[in-house]
C-alpha cells in the first residue's frame, strides 16, 4: 500500500515539476528531417535527446510551433509515429516501437509470455465508436490504448496500468481484470498495478473486485500501452468472484501456507443460524479443521487449539467464541478480512506455534455515512460508519446481541425456562489521516457471554460468564519513499467468572483473568526492487490471575482464597528480508529472537528430586519478591521460505519455520470450554517449540476459467506439547504443574486443493490427509501415557475433505453448497471393569485408542440480493440456509455410563436435524 | 415477535441445551487382552481384620470377578515391622483380627503375585482422624440427580473440626439402622405336627434393618474457612422410604485421607461419572499409589488407603421433623388383606386344609393376624406380619 502511494507521489511530482519549465518553442518545419527539430529543441530547452539514428533518419516532420510548451511539441512530434519519447529531467529518451513508462517494475511484465493462441480481432466497436466521445460515461466510451500507427492485426500487445478507487485514487488490490475472448486475466498487485497481454483490436475489459463495483471498459488496443482504470466502491459488493485476491499470489509470492479470506468470501458459504463467520469460513480451507459441531477452536496442521494466534488489529484475542463456540466473536460486518498463516509464518508474528489469524477491521468510510444491519433468528447486528471530518477522520461503531434470553422468558413450562444464555459484542474504530505521511488509527473491542446451566451438567458449576476486551492504537508513518514504520500499542484482557449457587452454604464464585499489554514497532524498508526488509521489536507484559474464589451470600461457608498471580515479560526482535533476485525466484529469510521471563511476586512449590511432581512430594515453598525473575527462556526462531517459478504458471515453494510459545491454554476436554485457563510458562512448564518443514507445488490453469491447484506437504515437530494426567482438575488448582504433562508432538500431512474463482460457478475443494501424534514419556508411571509411546492426539483426523461451491443464477440469486467430511476424532473407550471399594470402575483403553464415527455434513445456502439500483435508499439481501441438510446425526461424543451394572454406550449429537435459518441484512 | 421466530429460537436452544443423546452400539469383543492387577486395600487404626483384595480387570460383559490367588501380601511399617497377610478366601488377604494401624506410623503394601510380578505402594502415613463434632438432620427438598424430581426428606449433615490435626481431606461412610415394624404382626404360629395354632412367645412386630453407603462420599476442607466442615451433607433419608417411620440410628465414619488418596478417589469418582456434556474430560485409567517394581511396564490399578478413623452415632425420630412438613411414611400400603371379612376368613376348622393346600403354600401365606373377637383368622402375606422377613429381630447392641 505504502509503495503504491509512493508511485503515485513520484508521478505527481514529476508532472508538476515539468509544468514549471518556462521556455517556449518557436519553429516551422516542412518535411524536415526529425533530427533537425531535435537539435533545435536541444538548443532551446537545454535538453539532451538519446536515440538511435537508424530509427529516425527516414522520419520527416511538418508543423508550426509558436510559443509552444515542450510537452506539446514532443507530443505533436512523436504522436502518430512508431516512436515514443520519455522525458526525464533534461533528458529525452526515444524508443522505437516500445513505449517507455516511468513506473517501477513495469518493464518486466511486458515481456511476459502469453499463453493462448493469437486471435485476430476487429478494430471497431461498430456503433459506439461513431458516437461523440464527449459527455458520455466511461462505460459507453471507447478508449484507445497504444499507438494507432503501430497497429498490426493479430499481434499481441501488452497493456499495463493502475486500477484505483475513483475519488480518492487509492489503489485497488486484487482486482481481477480479464477479457473473455480469448480468456485472459490477471489481478492487480498491492499498488493496483496490472499487466495483461491480449491480441490487438477491440476488447471489452472486465474488472471485478471484492470491494469495488464490477465494471468494464471498451478498449481498442493498437499496441503496447498504458491504461489506467478507476473503479467505484461497491454499495453491496457482488461476490461474483469471491476468491480472487490470491490468484496470482498463489503462485507468485514466496510465502506458503497463507490463506487470505476477504469478508465477502464468507458470503459464499452457507451460514449457521444466520451468522456469517470468518473463523468458520477459514475451516473450509485446507489444513484447517474444526474441533466439532458447536465447538470452539480450530486445529491447524495437527496443532492444538491454543496454538493459534488470533489478533484483531494486532491485539490478541484469547477466546474467539460466543455461546459455546456456535458463533465466533467477530462481527463480520466490521471486518476487512483475515490473513491466515499456517506455515511460512513471517518473522513479525510470534507467540503461537501453529498459526496466525491476522484479522483486520475495516477502515471506516471517509466519504459517506453507511448503516448496515442484519436480523437473524438468534442475533441481530447493527453497524455504522462514516466520516467525522471528510477525507480526514472517520468512525465505525457496531454491535451485536442475542435476544435468546428474552425469547426464553416467553416460553414457560419447559426445562428451558431455567436456562439463560446471553451474549453481545461491540466494536469501535477511529481512523485519522494526520497528513500524507502519518495515519493514526485506534480500535476497541468488547464481548460478553453468560449462561446458566444446571449444576453437574458442566464441571459442577452453574453460572458462567466471560468477557474479551481489546484495544489497539496504531500510528503509521512514512519516513520516505523507501521506509515506512508503525508504532503500535495493544492491550487484551480475557476473563471469566464461574459460580455455584444451588446450595447456599456452598455458594461461591471463581474469577479468572489474563491480560497483556504490548508495545511494538514494525518497519518496512525497500532497498530496491529486489529487496524488502521488515524488522521490528515487540515487548509484551502478561498478567494472569489464575483464580480468586469468593463466598456468595451471607450463608456461604466458603472461604476467600486466591492462587498466586503470574507475571511475565515476553520481548522479541525480528528482522527479515524478502529477496527476489529474478522474477522466477523469490526468497524470504527472517529471524526472530524471543526472550521470556516469569517474574515475581509469587510462590513456587519445590518437589522432591527423585519423585514425580505430585502434591504428595512438595518439600518446600519458595517466595519471590516483586520483579524477581523466576524462570527465563529464550531462543531464536528462524523463518525461511522460497518460491521457484516454473514454466506454465506453476511454482514450487519450500519453507521452514520455528516458533516458540510461552503461554498455554489448559484444555482438558475435546473442545474448548469457557473455563479453559491460560497459564504462563514457568519453572515447571517449559515453552512449546515447533519446527515445521513444508514443500508445495502450485499450478494455475488459465483457459476459459482460472483454475488453481496446489499440493502442500508438511512435517511438524513440537517440543513440550502440553497435556494432562487423567482426571486433572484445572480449576482453582494451586499446583497446576502436578496435573500437567509435557511431551513431544509430531504431525505431518498432505493437502490438496483446487479452486475456481471466476465465472458464475465458483468454489473450492480441499482434501487433507494428516496425522498428529504425541508422546508423554516421563520418568514415573504417573507421568507416562500409553507406555511412553507416540499415540494419536484427540484432534488427529486423518481424512478431512471439504468443498464449497457457489452458483450464481443472476446477479441477484445465488446458491451455495458446503460439504464436509472428516474422520472421527480419537477417544478413549472403556474396555473392561474392575472392582474397588465395593463399587465397579471402568478400565479404559490406551488413551485415544478408538475413534468416534466419521463426520459428514452438507449445508445449503441461498442468497437473494436486493436490486442494484444505485439510487435506491436502502440495499438489502436475504439469506436462507439449511445447516446439515440431510439431518445426519453426527456424533459429537461417545460416552459410557454404568446402568444397573452394565456399561451402556451413548452417542451425543449436537445437530441431528436440518437447521433452517432466514436472515435479513440491510445497508443504508 | 412472531410465533415462527419463537419456534426457531426454541428449536435452536433445545438443540443446544438438550442436544440429542441416543444409545450407541459398540463392539468391545477382543479388546481386553490387557488384564491389570487391581489392589483394593484399606488399613485403619481400628482393631479388626484388615483385608486386601486382589483381583484383575475383566471384560465389560464378564459377570465374574477374576481373583488374584496365591499372592504374597505384606504390610511393612517404617519401624521395620512386617505383617504377612493370609489368603482367607481366593483373592482375599487378611490380617488377624487384633491388628490395627498406629497413628503416626507409615506403611507400605507389598504384593507379589503368583506369577512373580511385584508391586509396592508409596509410603503412606496413618493420620489421626479428628472427631465428628455433630450429626444433625433437617427436613429439606432436593432435586433428584437422576430424574430432576423434587425429593422430600431428611438430610443428615455433619460438622467436623480439624484444627490441630494433620489432615483436611476425608472420606465418609454411613451405616443406618432403623426400626422396622409390620402393620399386622402375627400373634399365632401354625404348628404343622399338632395342626394347631400356638401363641408366639416372641413378638415379631418390631425388627431392625440396616443400610450402608454404597457410593464414595468425599469431604475436603481445602476451600473452607476455619478448618471446619459445617453442614456437610452426608446422607439423605427420603420420606417415601420406611427408614424414618419410627426411629433410626445413623453412624458416620470419618476416614482421614492423605492428599494423594483423596485425589485418587476424587478422580475415580469423576472418571466413572458419565460424560455427555459438550466439555467432557479426558478419560483414562486412574493411577493410585501402587507402583510396578518388577513385571511388565504397565499399570497397576487401585490404591492402598491408610487412614485414621473416627465415628459418631446419632438417633433420629420422625416427630422432630413433622413440624417442618415431614410426612411419616405408611408401612401398610402394600398389605392387601387376603381374608379380611368373616366371609373370607378361615374358621379354625379350615386351617389344616388351608395350610396343606399347595396353592396357599406356594403363595407363602403363612401368618396370622388375629383381630378381636377371636374365632376366625385373617391371613396376610408374610412380609406384612413378620418383621423378620425384611429385618433382624435382634436389638443392636448400641440401640437406645
Amino acid at each position: 500500500m505504502m509503495r503504491a502511494l509512493f508511485f503515485v507521489l513520484v508521478l505527481l511530482i514529476s508532472v508538476s515539476s515539468y509544468a514549471q519549465i518556462i521556455p517556449k518553442f518557436n519553429g516551422s518545419y516542412v518535411s524536415a528531417p526529425l533530427e533537425s527539430i531535435i537539435l533545435d529543441l536541444e538548443e532551446q530547452f537545454q535538453i539532451k535527446f538519446f536515440y538511435d539514428h537508424d530509427w529516425i533518419d527516414t522520419v520527416q516532420i511538418s508543423g508550426d510551433f509558436i510559443n509552444t510548451r515542450l510537452d506539446t511539441v514532443l507530443n505533436k512530434v512523436f504522436t502518430n509515429q512508431k516512436l515514443s519519447y520519455f522525458l526525464s529531467g533534461n533528458q529525452v529518451y526515444i524508443s522505437y516501437q516500445k513505449p517507455i513508462i516511468n513506473q517501477f517494475g513495469i518493464g518486466k511484465f511486458f515481456n511476459r509470455e502469453s499463453n493462448y493462441e493469437p486471435i485476430k480481432k476487429g478494430l471497431i466497436f461498430a456503433k459506439e465508436y461513431q458516437k461523440d466521445q464527449e459527455g458520455i460515461n466511461e462505460l459507453e466510451k471507447v478508449y484507445e490504448v497504444g499507438d494507432r500507427y503501430q497497429f498490426v492485426m493479430g499481434e499481441t500487445a501488452s497493456i499495463a496500468g493502475y486500477v484505483s478507487q475513483s475519488g480518492n485514487e487509492l489503489p485497488v488490490e486484487g482486482a481481477f481484470i480479464y477479457v473473455e475472448e480469448p480468456f485472459v486475466g490477471t489481478s492487480t498487485d498491492a499498488s493496483g498495478f496490472y499487466t495483461l497481454s491480449i491480441p490487438t483490436g477491440k476488447h471489452i475489459l472486465l474488472l471485478q473486485s471484492i470491494e469495488m463495483k464490477n465494471t468494464y471498459r471498451n478498449i481498442v488496443v493498437f499496441s503496447d500501452g498504458t491504461f489506467n482504470i478507476d473503479m467505484e466502491v461497491d454499495v453491496i459488493a457482488l461476490n461474483e468472484v469471491v476468491v480472487n485476491s490470491d490468484r496470482d499470489i498463489n503462485i507468485e509470492q514466496a510465502q506458503m501456507g497463507v490463506t487470505k479470506i476477504g469478508i465477502e468470501e464468507t458470503k459464499s458459504i452457507p451460514v449457521l443460524l444466520g451468522e456469517r463467520d470468518i473463523v468458520k469460513a477459514a475451516t473450509t480451507t485446507s489444513g484447517v479443521q474444526a474441533v466439532g459441531e458447536g465447538a470452539a477452536g480450530v486445529n491447524i496442521r495437527g496443532g492444538k487449539a491454543d496454538q493459534n494466534l488470533f489478533t484483531i488489529d494486532g491485539a490478541t484475542v484469547y477466546n474467539t467464541s460466543h455461546f459455546f463456540g456456535f458463533f465466533s466473536i467477530f462481527n463480520s460486518e466490521s471486518l476487512e478480512g483475515m490473513e491466515l498463516f499456517k506455515g511460512g509464518i513471517p518473522a513479525k508474528y510470534g507467540g503461537r506455534i501453529s498459526s496466525v489469524f491476522d484479522i483486520t477491521t475495516k477502515v471506516p468510510d471517509k466519504e459517506k455515512y453507511i448503516v448496515k444491519g442484519g436480523i437473524g433468528p438468534v442475533t441481530s447486528s447493527l453497524l455504522f460508519e462514516g466520516p467525522l471530518r471528510k477525507e480526514k477522520t472517520s468512525l465505525m461503531m457496531g454491535g451485536r446481541a442475542t435476544y435468546s434470553d428474552f425469547v426464553l422468558k416467553q416460553i414457560s413450562n419447559t426445562p428451558l425456562s431455567n436456562q439463560d444464555a446471553d451474549f453481545h459484542d461491540f466494536i469501535l474504530k477511529i481512523d485519522h489521516k494526520i497528513d500524507k505521511d502519518n495515519t493514526l488509527s485506534a480500535s476497541g473491542y468488547y464481548s460478553f457471554d453468560s449462561f446458566q446451566l444446571d449444576s453437574d451438567s458442566l464441571l459442577g458449576y452453574s453460572d458462567f460468564s466471560y468477557t474479551n476486551a481489546n484495544f489497539s492504537v496504531n500510528w503509521m508513518h512514512q519516513f520516505n519513499d523507501d521506509l515506512d514504520g508503525s508504532l503500535r500499542l495493544t492491550g487484551s484482557q480475557y476473563g471469566y467468572r464461574i459460580g455455584y449457587d444451588k446450595l447456599l452454604t456452598q455458594a461461591f464464585d471463581i474469577n479468572y483473568d489474563i491480560s497483556e499489554l504490548t508495545a511494538s514497532t514494525d518497519f518496512n524498508y525497500y532497498l530496491d526492487e529486489k529487496n524488502h526488509f521488515n524488522f521490528g521489536t515487540s515487548m509484551k507484559k502478561y498478567q494472569v490471575n489464575p483464580g480468586v474464589r469468593q463466598p456468595l451470600g451471607d450463608l456461604s461457608n466458603i472461604s476467600f482464597d486466591e492462587i498466586n498471580p503470574e507475571q511475565a515479560l515476553e520481548s522479541a526482535i525480528y528482522f527479515s528480508n524478502q529477496y527476489d533476485p529474478t522474477k522466477n525466484i523469490s526468497l524470504y529469510a527472517g529471524l526472530r529472537y524471543s526472550l521470556y521471563t516469569q517474574l515475581g511476586p509469587s510462590e513456587s512449590y519445590q518437589y522432591a528430586l527423585d519423585k514425580p511432581i505430585n502434591q504428595a512430594f512438595i518439600v518446600d515453598t519458595l517466595s519471590y519478591g516483586k520483579g524477581v525473575p523466576m524462570a527465563t527462556y529464550h531462543g531464536p526462531e528462524l523463518r525461511l521460505s522460497g518460491r521457484f517459478s516454473l514454466a506454465n504458471l506453476s511454482s514450487v515453494k519450500v519453507s521452514y519455520n520455528r516458533s516458540r510459545q510461552y503461554v498455554h491454554m489448559l484444555i482438558n476436554s475435546a473442545s474448548l470450554a469457557p473455563t479453559d485457563i491460560w497459564r504462563l510458562s514457568g519453572k515447571y512448564v517449559a515453552p512449546q517449540i515447533a519446527d515445521q518443514f513444508s514443500i508445495g507445488y502450485y499450478k494455475n490453469i488459465v483457459g476459459n476459467n482460472v483454475l488453481e491447484f496446489s499440493v502442500e506437504t508438511y512435517y511438524k515437530d513440537i517440543k513440550n506439547l502440553v497435556d494432562f494426567k487423567v482426571g486433572a482438575d484445572l480449576q482453582f488448582n494451586k499446583a497446576i504443574e502436578t496435573d500437567l504433562l509435557q511431551g513431544d508432538g509430531r504431525s505431518y500431512g498432505l493437502e490438496l486443493s483446487a479452486k475456481k474463482s471466476n465465472g458464475w460457478f465458483t468454489g473450492w475443494f480441499n482434501y487433507t490427509w494428516s496425522r498428529s501424534f504425541i508422546r508423554l514419556n516421563g520418568d514415573f508411571a504417573e507421568e507416562r501415557v500409553n507406555g511412553g509411546d507416540f499415540f494419536q492426539t484427540t484432534y488427529d483426523k486423518p481424512h478431512y475433505l471439504n468443498m464449497v461451491t457457489n452458483y450464481k443464477f443472476t446477479r441477484r440469486y445465488s446458491l451455495s453448497l458446503n460439504l464436509v467430511y472428516s474422520s472421527g476424532r480419537p477417544v478413549t473407550y472403556p474396555i473392561g471393569k474392575w472392582q474397588f471399594n465395593t463399587a465397579e470402575s471402568l478400565q479404559y483403553s490406551e488413551r485415544n485408542a478408538f475413534r468416534i464415527p466419521d463426520y459428514f455434513r452438507v449445508d445449503l445456502g441461498f442468497d437473494v440480493e436486493g436490486s442494484h439500483k444505485a439510487k435506491k435508499l436502502a440495499h438489502s439481501f436475504w439469506t436462507f440456509s439449511i445447516y446439515n441438510l440431510f439431518g445426519r446425526d453426527n456424533a459429537y461424543s461417545i460416552f459410557f455410563k454404568t446402568v444397573d451394572g452394565d456399561v451402556e454406550g451413548y452417542k451425543m449429537t449436537v445437530f441431528a436435524n436440518p437447521i433452517p435459518t432466514i436472515t435479513f441484512n440491510f445497508k443504508i | 415477535m412472531s410465533r415462527s421466530k419463537k419456534n426457531i429460537v426454541y428449536l435452536f436452544l433445545s438443540i443446544i441445551v438438550l442436544s440429542c443423546i441416543e444409545p450407541y452400539e459398540h463392539n468391545f469383543i477382543g479388546e481386553t487382552e490387557n488384564s491389570l492387577l487391581v489392589v483394593d486395600a484399606i488399613l485403619t487404626n481400628e482393631i479388626k481384620t484388615h483385608t486386601v483384595k486382589l483381583s484383575y480387570t475383566s471384560s465389560l460383559e464378564s459377570e465374574d470377578l477374576i481373583l488374584a490367588k496365591g499372592a504374597t501380601v505384606t504390610i511393612e511399617s517404617e519401624n521395620g515391622e512386617i505383617v504377612n497377610l493370609t489368603e482367607s478366601l481366593p483373592g482375599n488377604y487378611v490380617t488377624d483380627s487384633t491388628y490395627a494401624g498406629m497413628i503416626g506410623e507409615s506403611y507400605m503394601l507389598r504384593v507379589i503375585t503368583e506369577n512373580g510380578n511385584e508391586y509396592l505402594s508409596t509410603k503412606e502415613t496413618l493420620n489421626e482422624a479428628p472427631p465428628i463434632d455433630s450429626l444433625y438432620g433437617r427436613y429439606v427438598q432436593l432435586p433428584s440427580k437422576e430424574s430432576g424430581d423434587i425429593l422430600n426428606g431428611v438430610q443428615i449433615f455433619l460438622v467436623t473440626d480439624w484444627q490441630n490435626y494433620e489432615v483436611s481431606t476425608f472420606r465418609y461412610t454411613w451405616e443406618e439402622t432403623y426400626e422396622w415394624r409390620v402393620p399386622y404382626p402375627s400373634y399365632y404360629l401354625w404348628d404343622e405336627t399338632s395342626e394347631k395354632l400356638i401363641l408366639r412367645t416372641q413378638s415379631v412386630d418390631k425388627c431392625f434393618r440396616q443400610e450402608t453407603s454404597s457410593s464414595l462420599i468425599m469431604g475436603s476442607g481445602i476451600a473452607l474457612n476455619n478448618q471446619k466442615l459445617t453442614e456437610f451433607p452426608v446422607h439423605f433419608i427420603n420420606e417415601a422410604d420406611p427408614n424414618l417411620a419410627y426411629k433410626t440410628a445413623v453412624r458416620v465414619k470419618q476416614y482421614a485421607l492423605s492428599a494423594s488418596t483423596y485425589q485418587f478417589y476424587k478422580r475415580l469418582q469423576d472418571n466413572n461419572e458419565s460424560g455427555g456434556s459438550l466439555f467432557d474430560k479426558q478419560k483414562g485409567n486412574i493411577v493410585g499409589n501402587m507402583e510396578v517394581l518388577t513385571g511388565p511396564r504397565e499399570l497397576v490399578l487401585g490404591n492402598f488407603e491408610v487412614s485414621g478413623v473416627s465415628s459418631k452415632l446419632v438417633f433420629f425420630v420422625p416427630k422432630t421433623f413433622v413440624p417442618d412438613g415431614f410426612n411419616i411414611p405408611l408401612l401398610n400400603a402394600q398389605c392387601n388383606l387376603i381374608y379380611r371379612t368373616s366371609a373370607d376368613s378361615i374358621p379354625t376348622s379350615g386351617l389344616a386344609d388351608y395350610f396343606s393346600s399347595s396353592e396357599s403354600a406356594g403363595k407363602g401365606i403363612w401368618a396370622f393376624f388375629m383381630p378381636e373377637p377371636p374365632g376366625f383368622y385373617v391371613i396376610l402375606s408374610e412380609p406384612c406380619t413378620d418383621c423378620r422377613i425384611n429385618g433382624d429381630i435382634e436389638i443392636p447392641t448400641f440401640w437406645e
